[in-house]
């Protein structure tokens, strides 16, 4: 573990972070600089708290004890807008207005620098035309989000919180629910936007592509943070056995090197494999349950 | 230039409005010079007995009916952006029943019927009710379906509060006061003009001072909140805003169902969205208790019915359409 | 055993209580001595004799009746649709039930009380048969508010079609307005004895449906997989709280929420088991009918606050609380 970072560098920072649901405590004492300029993932088996940090790190959840600075700043203590100037948050579930444009959901990031009655100014075009562009939805514009593809929408809300202009940009989980090929669609387009500058945050459930991508990764369990550096540094073997419980063997990935996790026990001789575990699904249909 | 698809809606309902309130004016009973109607209409004095009529008794109940019909479809469109439903509106929710509950206890206990005494009540019964529903449907937060059961829950006990009063009043206040249970146009003054266009002047320009904000949250509480948005007290301005036009509306001419529900949903559909748009669903408003309020004079003439039984009738077929429907069940 | 032994002993204590109260407490309290006397040593001259025998005896009565046949409706709808919001009381029947009075009276004359009773059926059933219809079929069904929303969507529409009548014609608004509030009085000459007996023969029938209702409960798809017919169970389950729910309203008008809330307390007794849960209805549903009645007379003395009105704000507060618990706010 790193501790030395503890210095302004750091636009955001989570210091000695405890978060709670009601009398449930599901982050412990957490704390966690943002490096700039890079790709940080967040990973751990489910229920260790790796969302609901992601949320305090957006301010949307109250501390019990801790901060998160912004800034060098309380980021509770700051007014919400010129927070969502400096801070952009795609949420796991969003919801699209039924037969939206892509451009006008777009458009929408640009609310923290609207006021009631503000009009729409050549500076706001502009910013929804850099975000479309970044995302490669420039010849989409005006199509209906309806109609997009999986990994178009999903893009189509990154531009969203690209409109918004923030140079910090925290993401939950923005490639589930997609297929293979538009999940690496997502997370190129996440990865070319910290080459470019940006300092982004998210939430991954799989560990493949923390390792590919992440230029940090912070490796949660129960609550508590086990490990955060490099994905070398953290996805050893023992850290990751130790965070999910399941013995696992690393190997360099085929094609970049980095590591590759993979269970270490084959399937039994004499069991077949089950096709789909029940805990699986059913864990999957609580997570849709919870989205707003 | 290309007018956006609101403004162009907004455009050709108030055309339609301004032609239905046009013709509940020059139209009726008493066949008139329509000259002399117009100009009575808008009280230029023409010494003819359009003065009266027109002057007196037509145009000072339309207007009461487009102005409660604006206020209406206002509510609705903030409560149904609020509940991300499609089904909210302050008739299901029990504010309306609330409202009529506070008026008929008024008439019980101070024995007036006259519907500008009683409009404070009204009033305050909605906001009480809305509180009310707000108080009991929070838990942590504002959940749209929970607020929709609250509300109709205590609009249940606000409905059998009247049904009990309607009992205990003396006979001959009855009629009067079932009138508060159903809403009439009828026998409006200029005061009532008055009292609606200031409410008007009073929520319109508050609604659409939240209505961006109230865009963004249609997205999702986080989102909504990445965007520098504070969803719990954007839903309790937008509740007690609706609350405040609802009761203002049932105030002036008594529960006019439907309408808040219907007129949201016929300028979404002209609009082609689901989020909120609030101009045109007022101007959709204005539009339908307009039309409504001419055939509830007309069509049985002389006989008058309440202008609430043709919003029904338009309402509630559209209310069942919706139930059947499988979407947004689980939100 | 022993738990759901002592629930059954507890309902039984509570309902025998309720029955001496109603017996007992009234304009003019009567001693339980006398009231043990007016049936085990009944002197005609006595007053408080003839009070308890030609008043209270058929008030009490009826309000067994509606009330167990009201709870077991309920704790069928509730079994059946697997919704825990599904009251028959709240589909709407009341509104159908005052409909087809008013309609019987303005238009068919009908001024007696026999017609008005097979009016009163006729109307409710009538309207719940479409409110089930439109909120508990079909995709979506399982949503437990969509229920609660397709009976008030009819209740809006029924009582604006009866306001639009009962103001062109308001004599029909003296008989209505004492049907709108559920009461165990106020309908003399009612043939009390068959309806309570048809309540009777109602509820054994309904009985028989607790096998293929445990069934259902595990989903349509299980049911069938163990062999149950669904669709048949379906029709055995929907006519008998027809029929329920249609004498009920026949015999004390609209009283709403008691299907509700009484399922929903003897679940708390006995957990999930459906056999249990339709027998204990009967007890604690005349109990909670008789006790609200009780109160009725109590708070108001000398007057009193008719049953409909005391259970609808009990059960209009039930509702709040339950959609407070459904949908609670979950991290």
């Amino acid at each position: 573990m790193n501790d030395h970072h503890h210095s302004p560098e750091y636009r955001l920072e989570a210091t000695d972070l405890s978060l709670a649901y009601g009398a449930a405590r599901v982050v412990h004492d957490v704390s966690m600089p943002v490096p700039p300029a890079s790709l940080t993932a967040i990973i751990g088996p489910n229920g260790c708290g790796k969302s609901t940090l992601l949320r305090a790190l957006a301010r949307l959840h109250t501390p019990l004890e801790g901060r998160v600075i912004l800034d060098g700043t309380d980021i509770h203590r700051r007014p919400t807008k010129e927070v969502a100037r400096e801070l952009g948050l795609l949420p796991q579930a969003p919801i699209a207005p039924a037969g939206i444009t892509v451009r006008d959901l777009v458009a929408r990031g640009r609310t923290p620098y609207l006021g009631a009655f503000t009009p729409w100014t050549r500076a706001d075009a502009d910013a929804v035309e850099r975000a479309l562009k970044a995302t490669g939805l420039t010849g989409l514009a005006l199509r209906g989000v309806d109609s997009l593809s999986g990994g178009q929408r999903q893009r189509a809300w990154i531009a969203l919180a690209l409109a918004q202009d923030t140079e910090i940009l925290l993401l939950d989980e923005p490639t589930t629910y997609l297929d293979i090929a538009h999940q690496y669609e997502v997370m190129d387009l996440l990865h070319t936007l910290a080459a470019q500058g940006r300092t982004v945050v998210t939430v991954l459930h799989d560990l493949a592509q923390a390792a590919r991508y992440a230029d940090h990764v912070v490796l949660m369990s129960a609550g508590l943070v086990l490990a955060r550096g490099t994905p070398q540094e953290v996805l050893t073997e023992q850290r990751v056995s130790a965070a999910f419980g399941l013995p696992v063997t690393v190997v360099p990935d085929p094609v970049t090197g980095t590591p590759l996790v993979v269970p270490s026990r084959a399937p039994l001789a004499g069991l077949r494999a089950p096709e789909a575990s029940p805990e699986a699904s059913l864990d999957a249909h609580h997570r849709q349950e919870r989205t707003p | 230039m290309t007018l956006s698809r609101p403004t162009w809606v907004s455009l050709i309902l108030a055309v339609i409005a301004l032609a239905a309130v046009s013709a509940a004016v020059t139209y009726g009973q008493t066949a008139l010079p329509w000259w002399d109607s117009v100009r009575s209409a808008v009280g230029i004095p023409t010494n003819s007995p359009a003065d009266f009529i027109v002057g007196q008794l037509r145009a000072p109940r339309t207007y009461t009916a487009t102005l409660v019909g604006a206020l209406l479809a206002g509510s609705g469109a903030l409560l149904q952006s609020v509940a991300r439903n499609p089904l909210a509106s302050p008739d299901l929710l029990g504010v309306t029943q609330g409202a009529a509950a506070a008026a008929v206890a008024a008439i019980w206990a101070f024995g007036t019927t006259s519907s500008l005494a009683l409009a404070p009540a009204a009033v305050t019964g909605a906001l009480l009710t809305s509180a009310l529903i707000v108080g009991v449907g929070w838990s942590r937060g504002i959940q749209p379906l929970r607020l929709i059961v609250a509300g109709i829950g205590i609009g249940f006990v606000a409905a059998s509060i009247t049904t009990y009063l309607l009992t205990a009043i003396p006979e001959r206040l009855v009629p009067q006061a079932y009138l508060w249970t159903i809403g009439s146009t009828n026998a409006r003054v200029w005061d009532h003009v008055a009292i609606a266009a200031g409410a008007i002047a009073a929520t319109v320009p508050v609604a659409l001072w939240l209505e961006r904000r109230l865009r963004v949250l249609e997205m999702g509480d986080d989102l909504a909140a990445g965007l520098g948005v504070r969803p719990v007290r954007l839903r309790l301005a937008a509740i007690a805003l609706g609350a405040l036009a609802a009761g203002l509306a049932a105030a002036l001419t008594g529960p006019i169902g439907f309408v808040a529900l219907v007129a949201p949903a016929i300028a979404r559909r002209l609009v082609r969205t689901e989020g909120i748009v609030l101009v045109p669903s007022i101007i959709a408003g204005a539009a339908l208790t307009a039309t409504a309020d001419l055939f509830a004079r007309e069509i049985f003439a002389p006989t008058q019915v309440p202008i609430g039984l043709f919003t029904a009738a338009i309402g509630a077929p559209y209310l069942l359409y919706l139930l059947r429907r499988a979407r947004g069940w689980n939100s | 055993m022993h738990r759901l032994t002592l629930a059954a002993l507890a309902a039984v204590a509570l309902a025998l209580i309720a029955i001496a109260a109603s017996l007992a407490v009234g304009a003019q309290d009567i001693p339980v001595r006398d009231v043990w006397e007016a049936f085990f040593a009944y002197d005609a001259s006595n007053p408080s004799h003839q009070i308890v025998r030609e008043l209270r005896v058929d008030r009490t009565v009826i309000g067994i009746a509606a009330g167990a046949a009201l709870a077991v409706a309920g704790a069928l709808t509730q079994s059946l649709t697997r919704n825990p919001l599904a009251d028959p009381g709240l589909l709407g029947l009341n509104a159908g039930a005052a409909l087809a009075i008013v309609l019987g009276t303005v238009v068919g004359g009908v001024a007696s009380l026999a017609p008005q009773i097979v009016l009163a059926f006729v109307g409710a059933a009538a309207a719940g048969l479409v409110a089930y219809g439109v909120g508990a079929t079909g995709a979506g069904a399982a949503a437990p508010a969509r229920l609660v929303l397709a009976g008030a969507a009819v209740t809006a529409l029924l009582t604006a079609v009866t306001a639009a009548i009962v103001v062109a014609q308001p004599f029909a608004l003296n008989q209505l307005r004492f049907w709108l509030a559920g009461s165990l009085t106020g309908r003399t000459g009612i043939p009390v004895g068959p309806l309570a007996v048809s309540v009777a023969i109602a509820i054994a029938l309904g009985l028989l449906a607790v096998r293929p209702l445990s069934a259902i409960a595990l989903g349509d798809h299980a049911a069938a997989a163990l062999g149950t017919r669904a669709g048949l169970t379906r029709v055995h389950v929907l006519a008998t709280v027809i029929v329920l729910a249609g004498l009920a309203t026949a015999l004390a008008g609209p009283i709403a929420f008691v299907g509700l809330a009484v399922p929903h307390l003897v679940r708390a007794l006995v957990g999930p088991r459906i056999g249990w849960l339709l027998v204990l209805s009967i007890p604690l549903g005349a109990a909670v009918v008789l006790l609200g009645d009780v109160a009725g007379r109590i708070v108001a003395r000398p007057g009193e606050i008719s049953v409909g009105v005391t259970t609808a704000l009990f059960g209009g507060i039930l509702l709040a609380v339950l959609a407070r618990r459904m949908w609670t706010v979950t991290p």
